[in-house]
Parts: C-alpha cells; structure tokens; sequence
C-alpha cells in the first residue's frame, strides 16, 4: 500500500522525468533515490537543487546527490542524513574548494568520466587570490560554486554555461562589478563594464568571435590573479606575438620595470581597451608618448620620426587609392590594382605599426620604406591606368572624325548623285515634251 | 545652257569628290581593321584563371621555405617542406582574414595579426584561428608548380 | 543619253558580266536599280529597319571576336571576361560594343516594330513580313535574355534567376520550359552552358534564316506606302543612290554614338556571382524585360482565385499574341482606311510600356 507521500513523490519524479530533455540519468532516476523523491516535494528553496540537476553534467554523468554528499539514499527517512552514513551535508565556504576537489582533483577517477580533463583546478586555486584569501577566512571570496553553480552545472562549452566564453564577464562582474560587495577591498569595480567597451569585448559580443580574451585569458581560469607589472608582455604577448617581442627588446621594456609601470597597460589601458589609432603615437599632446617624453627630448623627436614616417606612407596609399578610384570612374577595370594594394601594401602599414613597440626610429623608417616601394609600384600602375583612360578618350577622335568626314563626303556623294538624276529627269521630262 | 567647259569643270569636281569617298571609305576601313587585328593578336600574359594558377619555378622556392602567390583575388601560400614535398593552402587566416606566412623556424604557418598557428596539413593548432586553411592539390609540371583548386 | 561613269564602263561592265553568266544575278540588279522607297512625312521612320540590321551586324562581328576569348563555365567565365576587358588589346572595345550594341539593337526593334504598327505597314500583302518581323524581335529578345548572362556576375545570375522564375509561372509548359532554359532546377553552371549554346549557335541560325526570309519578303513587295495616300510615285526616293547612301550616313552617325558610349561609360564587369550569396537589393531584369517584371509587381496576390502572377503572365502572353495577329485583326487597315482603334491600343501599350520602365528605375517598390 503506497503512503500517500510517497504515492505524491511517484508522481511529481514521473512528471519530471517524462518532461525533462536531459533526465537524471543512473541512480537518481530510479524511483527509490529517498534525496529526490523528499526534496521534490519540499517548498523553495529545499526543491531547487532537484529542478537545477535536471540540466547538470553531473547528474548526465550519472552522479546521484549522496555521491556529492554522502549519505543513503536508499533510506526513506532522515537517517539518510546522518553522518554515520557518511553524509557530509552543505559544505560551508572554506569547504567547497576540498569538496570539489574529491573528484576533480582525483585523476585516476576523472579518467572515468572525461580522460580530457584537467584536474589541477584546485591547485590553481590555492594559487589564486581567492584561494589565499580563503585560506585567511575571507568567505565572500569566489570558490568553486561562485562561478560554476552548486547544481546545474554546465560544461563550459554550452552557450548557457556561466563559464562559457561569452558569460564570463557577466559571471566574474557577478561580484567584481558591485561596489557595496567590494568596498572593503579597496581595488576597482568597473572592469566589466570598461571591458564591455573594449575592442576585446567588442569582439565578443557583438562579433560573437570567441577566440577573443576574457577574464580568464588574462587573469588565469582558477589560478586567477592579475599579472604581475613586469609580465604582462607575455600575457598579451600570446595573442599579440609580434607586438609584445619587441616591446621587450626596446628601451621601454627597463625602464618601464624600473619605475613599475605595467608594459602593455600603460599605452593601452587594461580593460578597456580600444582600437588602436595613428594619433596614439607622435609629439601631439594628446599622444601615449607625450607624459614621459616632453617636447624637446632624445623621445619626443623619436616619436615624431616615427609618426611622420607612418603619416608618409599613408599619404603615398591615399594618393594611389584616389588615382585608382578616378580610373575606376572613368570606366577602368582597376581589380589587379586594387588586389596588390590590399595584399601587398596595406599589411605593410600594419607591419610598420607594429615595428613601433620597438621605439627605434629606424625600424619604423625601414619598414615604411618597404611600403613606399611597394605602393610606388601600385601607384605606377594606378597612373598607367588612368593615363589609358584618357587616351582612350583622346583617341576616340580619330574614329569619330573620320566617320565625320565620311558623313560629309557621303552627303555630297548624294546631292551629286540625285541632282544628276535631277538632271537626268528633267532632261527627259523636256525631251518627252519636244518630241 | 551646259557648256562644255561647265562639264569639264563638274568630272574634275566629280572625280575629287570621288577620290576623297575611296580615301574616306579606305581610311575608315583602317581604322575598324586596326583593332580588330590587334585584338586577334595573343596577349602576352596568360590570364589568371581561379581554379588553377602557376605559383611558381621548382628553382624559386628552396625546401622549408613559403611564398605567397595570387590565385583568384585572393592570395594563396605555396610551402615546399624540408623534405622536398609540395603544399599550396589559401593563405587567408581563418580568424580575421589576414595573410599567413610559413615560419621556416617552427616549421609551421603562422599568422602575424593574432598569433595563429597551422600546421602543415593546414589545420589550426594554436591561437585564435577557428578552422583549418583551405587546402589545394600541387602539380608539378617540369619546372612549373601548379596549384589547383577542386571544386 | 546616259550620263553615266564612262571612266571605266568596261572593266566594271566585264566583271559584273562574268558575275552574271554563273549566277544569274543581272535581275536583281536591275531590280534594285529600279526599286524605289515612298517618300512623305513618315520616311524618317523607314530607316529603323535599316539600323537595327546594322547593329546587328555590329554584334555578329564583336561576339565573333568575343568568342576568341571567352569562355563558358562558372570557373572561367567571370575571369575571361576580365581578361578581355583588362589584357586583351581593344578587348575593352569590343565587350562595350558588344554590350551597347545589344541594348541599342533591341531598343531600335522596338521603335522599327512600333512605326511599322504605326504606319499600319503590316496590312496585307505583307501579313508574313509582320510575321517574320515579330519572330525576329522574339529572337532579338531572346539573344538578349541568353547574352546576359554569359559573364556570369551578380546581377546577371539573379537577373536570370528572377526570369527563369517568371517563366515558370506559365500555366501548363512553364516549369518545363523553365527548367529546359536552366539545365536543371537552379541557375547553374548547366544553365550557362546551354545559354552560350543559345546564343552562339542556335539563335543565329534561326535568326539569319528568318531575317533573310524578311529581308527578302521587304524586297520583293517594296516598302509599304502610308496609309491612305495615293501617287507617292512623285515623292519616292530611288533605293540606290538615295536610300542607300542615306542609310550609310545614318549607320556611320549610329556608329559614332555607339563609339562615344563605349568610350565614356564602358560596360561594367560587375562583381562574380555566387550561388550561395543572397540577392542585392533592388535586383531586377534588364530594361527591356523591365516592364513586365515591374508590372508584375502590382498585381494582387490572387486575381480570381488565380495566383496574381499567373495572370499577369497570361496577360502578356496574350497580349504578344494579339499583337502578331494584327494583320489578320485590323480590317480597317486592310481595306487602306484609318484605323483608329488599333492605333489607340498602339498608344496605350507604348505609354504603358515607358511608364512601367520608369517606375522600375525610378521607384521600384
């Protein structure tokens, strides 16, 4: 004889299972797993954990609520909480990195599930601030479930995930963005929303590329902590190889580290970071170059040589693109032109950019004089084409004054002929009369 | 009345005027056979076809080196490896489309803009790069290397 | 007396002579000595005729010349197209002419079609030369419809597609004629392949058979005289020297014009089509078929419980049809009085024609 609760569990655990498009999977879905078959009937919040493992890769996995923490399940009443059966209840805070860490830091039983898997996460941890900062009894600082969730987790490349690319932001701003949360640790609460106005974020959301960096690609995934002054070249250095290699062989690079500035940050801003642009370098106030290298010095000269030196090459890319859209306009077919400025010279002018983080003039004049060469050869034959054009249009006169004159004789050739058959009428028109 | 002189006078007009038509109508002849036989005549250049392009001389390009060459209106790298052997890939990067080189120290190819590497079967292995490059069929033909694109 | 060339009568006599003995030919040069073209207010309109043989002799010698270079296929036919316009040497020249040609040849059929329904030219005896004449413009139509897609670009390829797709609507043999013209269901490489069949070999053969049956038909029966008027014998111009040389003049002026227009606004090479791309905005049919597809547009999703569409295109079919029939309709003309009514319908399918051509360039939507 079925208890009427446990006639009401049968059906609410039915009901879910026929709804459900993930189902637990495994032990929890049979009907005599005593953590679901309870909590589903009880009110908010004790009934969340069961609606959230509907879509959780644990419970895909085919992991049951007393795998987590402990307990019997197959017990209908509260001695399956008890911690002779080795329950182990709701971890606190400082708990929840050991208690993931059971598993996930266990290779030989993570081989079981996803042989793919890292399993260094909680020693990353330790590392990380929020993992020190654990250690010293801070409970408001992130721990596993903060970012991943307690149940419902996702795997990270699933859209929904908190920790797909994507949410990221959203997930670390979770915390990082609320000032009343984050005041008593005195360090910004605005990169999300300055990283939302980044290029970076730009790429993210509204490109949807994401290969482009978020929190973890810079700060670390569970060893999270900022990088140090004096590395963050080799940060950005991943994406950005070339910039970064010779930033660190120029002068930049020393004296940057002795007075602690932080290497790519101090022209390009850590979170919000924008498209880069022309003004950025030169001897204009409003220049990354102008608060240490004031007008006058061995710096400011340089970078006025290598803007110049950029302004140049430019100047010389605008001029062929103008003949070429004039010949386009005339009717030119301009695509081998146009092809080779794209190719061949345009990627020059990024070279030539990027030849700037050396800060030597010199590397900047030759790479611009590579561009020049190449763009002279466009632009010589943008001008061969433009000057076809004309001519075309200059010799079009030839054929059209002859047809002109061929027209005249033509007319003369006409009146001549029909005057004389005229003639040759009229003559016989009097004849006729006469005879 | 017409006179005999007045009929001399209209053959000598009438002769000019049919010297100048001939000479019109010769000249006019010229011109439209002018271009006529310049267009037959072959062009220098072979055109550039998009499905199949000369890249190079076997002479030009030394083992574990890479040139870009133009197929279509897009750009194409041609790889000789260390080995000898022949690869020809699209050389636009699969991430945000700028133009990949062969890198002869990592024996790899590699795209400046972000960091990208492929290796050389064309497919991404490192960096931001999605998918792998396009891959074509190498023909050597004496001393010409053709890179053909299957449809 | 013979005021004739007495220079060299023997030299041009004894040719003509040797001529004469193996092909019989003093006849017709008698006969064209003696032919004579009506003169009037309306001669100026007798010349459309002329212009339209003219230009289309412009298009057999430049698409010969083409032919030296292009080739068909969705690989190669964009690019060899770019290759004559950018390495071939006057290449540039004869693809404009080419293209101008055709538009100038079409637009020259339609005015010699319409001054001959005009003139009321087409009363009997010369029902088969309105025949033929109408044969003709479908053929010219065609040549347009089939050319323009041979360099294969965007607006070429949805062009053909939007076409091809209005030829389906046709009750009964539409989807089979529709997917005959395509080689298939989709515009594709099969499609340009039969195109360029059409319009290098199989066009011009039909073509040159029915234009020398109207040529023919022109010559023997004269040119018709306007309507109502009687004794042009005073005001008829010979057809040598007079109506010849004036066609000369006239096809080298129409020459010059298309020299300028190949000159300073050359045919565009477009950009190459992509099957998989969408649509560009506005895309319609080139100016000739403007007028159906911008008609086509106004009419109601369903007319009648009938799809919209196919009325339309039942429409026109008919309409093309009644227009052949003319001769045999207009009892009027045949009897040589006026015939207002038809003249009217004249009118009114011009003006419908412009307005909906307009409409298409100006406000398409």
């Amino acid at each position: 004889m079925l208890s009427r609760r446990r006639a009401t569990a049968l059906a609410f655990t039915a009901l879910q299972l026929a709804s459900v498009q993930a189902p637990l999977v495994g032990r929890s879905a049979a009907d005599d797993d005593a953590c679901v078959l309870c909590h589903s009937e009880l009110p908010a919040p004790l009934n969340a954990p069961v609606v959230a493992m509907q879509h959780d890769i644990h419970a895909q996995k085919g992991l049951t609520c007393a795998d987590c923490h402990g307990g019997d399940a197959t017990l209908m009443d509260m001695s399956s909480m008890a911690p002779e059966k080795g329950f182990r209840g709701r971890p606190k805070a400082a708990e929840i990195p050991a208690f993931c860490g059971r598993c996930h830091a266990d290779g030989a039983y993570m081989r079981r599930f996803d042989p793919r898997l890292p399993t260094d996460q909680l020693q990353q941890y330790w590392t990380s601030v929020h993992g020190q900062r654990l250690r010293q009894g801070d409970t408001k600082v992130a721990t596993c479930v903060s970012c991943h969730g307690a149940h419902g987790v996702l795997a990270p490349d699933q859209a929904e995930s908190r920790v797909f690319p994507a949410n990221v932001p959203a997930t670390c701003g979770g915390c990082h963005s609320n000032a009343d949360y984050m005041a008593e640790y005195g360090i910004p609460t605005d990169q999300e929303s300055r990283y939302r106005r980044s290029v970076h974020g730009d790429l993210l959301f509204v490109q949807r590329d994401f290969s482009a960096p978020t929190c973890n690609d810079c700060h670390g995934n569970h060893g999270a902590f900022p990088p140090g002054a004096n590395s963050i070249a080799e940060v950005c250095g991943v994406c950005h190889a070339n910039n970064a290699a010779l930033f660190v062989r120029s002068p930049h690079r020393r004296a940057f580290d002795e007075r602690g500035f932080p290497q790519c940050v101090t022209c390009h801003s850590n979170h919000d970071i924008q498209r880069t642009n022309d003004e950025m370098l030169g001897g204009d106030p409003k220049a990354v170059c102008a608060p240490c290298h004031p007008p006058g010095s061995a710096g400011h000269q340089a970078a006025v040589d290598m803007r110049d030196a950029i302004d140049h090459l430019k100047g010389v890319i605008a001029h062929t693109e103008t003949t070429l859209t004039r010949a386009k306009q005339m009717g030119m077919e301009v695509s081998e032109e146009e092809y080779s400025l794209r190719e061949s010279v345009r990627p020059q002018l990024i070279m030539v950019r990027t030849q700037t983080h050396l800060a030597d003039p010199r590397a900047v004049l030759e790479a611009v004089a590579t561009g020049v060469t190449a763009a002279a050869a466009s632009d010589a034959s943008a001008q061969a084409t433009l000057a076809e054009a004309q001519a075309r249009r200059r010799n079009l006169l030839i054929p059209l004054a002859l047809i002109a004159a061929l027209m005249i004789l033509l007319g003369a050739k006409l009146r001549q002929l029909e005057k004389r058959s005229g003639d040759e009428h009229d003559l016989r028109t009097r004849s006729d009369r006469n005879s | 009345m017409e006179t005999d002189l007045d009929r001399t006078r209209w053959i000598g007009r009438r002769r000019l005027l049919d010297a100048l038509l001939s000479g019109g109508i010769v000249a006019f002849l010229g011109a439209v056979f002018y271009p006529v036989v310049r267009y037959l005549t072959p062009p220098a250049a072979l055109e550039a076809a998009a499905s199949s392009v000369t890249a190079a001389r076997t002479g030009e390009v030394k083992p574990n080196s890479g040139r870009v060459f133009r197929f279509g209106s897009k750009p194409g790298l041609l790889v000789r490896l260390p080995s000898g052997e022949w690869r020809a890939f699209s050389a636009v990067c699969t991430h945000l489309q700028c133009t990949v080189q062969y890198r002869a120290d990592l024996e790899r190819i590699w795209c400046p803009c972000h960091n990208g590497h492929f290796d050389l079967t064309g497919k991404n292995v490192s960096g931001p790069p999605p998918k792998p490059l396009e891959a074509y069929e190498v023909i050597v033909k004496g001393d010409e290397v053709v890179v053909v694109r299957r449809a | 007396m013979r005021l004739s060339s007495s220079a060299e009568p023997s030299r041009r006599a004894a040719v003509v002579g040797w001529f004469d003995e193996r092909l019989g030919i003093s006849g017709a040069i008698d006969f064209l000595r003696h032919k004579t073209v009506p003169g009037g207010a309306h001669s100026a309109w007798y010349y459309f005729g002329g212009v339209s043989l003219f230009l289309f002799g412009i298009q057999v010698a430049t698409g010969l010349l083409l032919l030296f270079y292009y080739k068909p296929g969705t690989e190669t036919a964009y690019r060899s197209v770019e290759f004559i316009v950018t390495h071939v040497p006057f290449g540039w020249l004869m693809r404009s002419l080419h293209a101008w040609s055709a538009n100038l040849m079409i637009f020259a059929v339609f005015v010699h079609m319409f001054s001959v329904y005009f003139l009321k030219a087409y009363r009997p005896p010369r029902e088969l030369t309105w025949l033929t004449g109408m044969a003709l413009l479908a053929l010219t139509l065609t040549f347009g419809f089939s050319g323009y897609l041979l360099p294969w670009n965007e607006l070429a390829f949805f062009a053909t597609k939007v076409g091809t797709d209005i030829i389906a609507v046709v009750p009964l043999v539409g989807p089979g004629a529709a997917r005959l013209l395509r080689g298939g269901d989709d515009v594709s490489d099969a499609t340009l392949t039969r195109f360029f069949g059409f319009h290098v070999a199989i066009l011009p053969a039909a073509f040159t058979a029915v234009l020398l049956l109207h040529l023919l038909l022109v010559q023997r029966q004269g040119m018709s005289d306007s309507l109502g008027k009687r004794d042009q014998a005073s005001k008829a111009m010979p057809f040598y020297p007079g109506f010849i040389i004036r066609d000369a003049i006239l096809w080298l002026g129409v020459l010059a014009v298309l020299l300028v227009l190949c000159t300073f606004s050359p045919w565009e090479l477009g950009v190459q089509a992509d099957p998989f791309a969408s649509a560009p905005a506005g895309i319609r049919p080139e100016w000739y078929f403007a007028f159906v597809s911008q008609s086509l547009k106004y009419l109601p999703a369903r007319v009648a419980g009938i799809d919209g569409e196919v009325v339309g295109i039942c429409a026109f079919l008919s309409g093309a049809v009644f227009f052949a029939l003319v001769p045999f309709l207009d009892r009027r003309a045949a009897r040589g009085s006026r015939s207002p009514v038809f003249t009217f319908i004249g009118v009114a399918i011009v003006i419908f024609m412009i307005t909906m051509v307009t409409l298409a360039y100006v406000k398409p939507y």
